[in-house]
């Protein structure tokens, strides 16, 4: 069995993300998520051959090298992944602290690039044709007061994906982003209702992104459906203007 | 060690449908000799660190395969 790994298991969109890929493919999944909740031990118990969560913060890039070589990998060859974890540090641009700033780089950043690496190389090895997929944010295409760093970090996301799809398209893998509005999930939880009828005012269909449309199309990009599709941004975002 | 190097080149070559190399010499050069481009170095990493649990180019930039050897002890 191939395995797709999937960050940020325990959120609404990796949830749905995850039943998605058990319902309509045939890939093992490899959650990643700094800690088991009801979600993940559901589908554990109800697809014991299929899923693994493996408990770990992505603010620890210093030993991603680790997690891969010592969880990830013994458990199988892995075809795909989602790049789906998330912090987001919201604050004026006047207000940037160093600390939290380096924290969401770490999370959003740097720990998918270095998972990249090592999945990509797990590619080469199994001569796999993988699929890699990141979420980004309609916030790295519209600009949105106090979103800055975090659609900072979604736009290197961005040209990381761009990057890798044209250095390894030669070897058939792909690498793509898929880039949601703003859904009602932990993120944008911290929203007030206003700020958030506000957002939802500047798309053309008036209301929060549906977690559903955006997991199938994640899964589309991860199955063989999407074979000629690498190096772009696709975007769910209710058509915001 | 140098048969398992050998089986990881031949395979790189054989897959760019380069001839086999009979045996591993020392002052081979990977990009020279073997005509690896960064493409069949990040493989030939892979692979190596696959069989060997040693990544070769951590440190640096590798071109012989004596310094692939040294590295792998």
């Amino acid at each position: 069995m191939n395995w797709v790994v999937v960050t940020g298991d325990t959120g609404s969109l990796g949830s749905a993300i995850i039943e998605k890929i058990i319902g309509e493919t045939s890939f093992g999944i490899i959650g990643i998520g700094r800690r088991e909740n009801e979600f993940t031990d559901k589908v554990a118990k109800l697809y014991p051959e299929r899923y693994w969560h493996l408990s770990f913060d992505l603010n620890d890039a210093d030993n991603i090298k680790e997690l891969f070589n010592k969880k990830i990998r013994p458990i199988g060859r892995i075809y795909g992944f989602v790049n789906n974890a998330a912090n987001a540090y919201d604050d004026l641009v006047t207000n940037i602290h160093l600390e939290p700033l380096e924290r969401m780089y770490r999370i959003n950043v740097f720990s998918p690039m270095l998972l990249t690496k090592y999945i990509i190389r797990d590619m080469l090895v199994s001569k796999l044709s993988g699929s890699i997929v990141h979420i980004s944010s309609v916030s790295a295409h519209t600009g949105y007061k106090g979103l800055a760093m975090y659609a900072s970090t979604k736009g290197a996301l961005e040209a990381f994906s761009k990057g890798t799809a044209r250095e390894w398209g030669s070897r058939g893998i792909r690498s793509n982003v898929v880039a949601p509005g703003f859904m009602e999930t932990a993120i944008s939880a911290k929203l007030t209702d206003e700020q958030r009828n506000k957002i939802y005012k500047r798309t053309s269909l008036k209301k929060a992104t549906d977690v559903n449309s955006v997991a199938e199309l994640v899964v589309f990009l991860m199955t063989e459906k999407a074979k000629s599709i690498t190096g772009t941004t696709l975007h769910v975002d209710n058509g915001t203007i | 060690m140098e048969e398992r190097l050998l089986i990881i080149i031949n395979e790189i070559r054989n897959d760019k449908g380069e001839e086999h190399v009979a045996e591993i010499k020392p002052e081979l050069s990977l990009r020279k000799d073997l005509g690896f481009d960064s493409m069949d170095l990040a493989t030939f990493t892979a692979r190596v660190d696959e069989e060997f649990g040693v990544d070769v180019f951590e440190t640096g930039i590798v071109d012989l395969l004596s310094d692939v050897m040294e590295k792998l002890g």
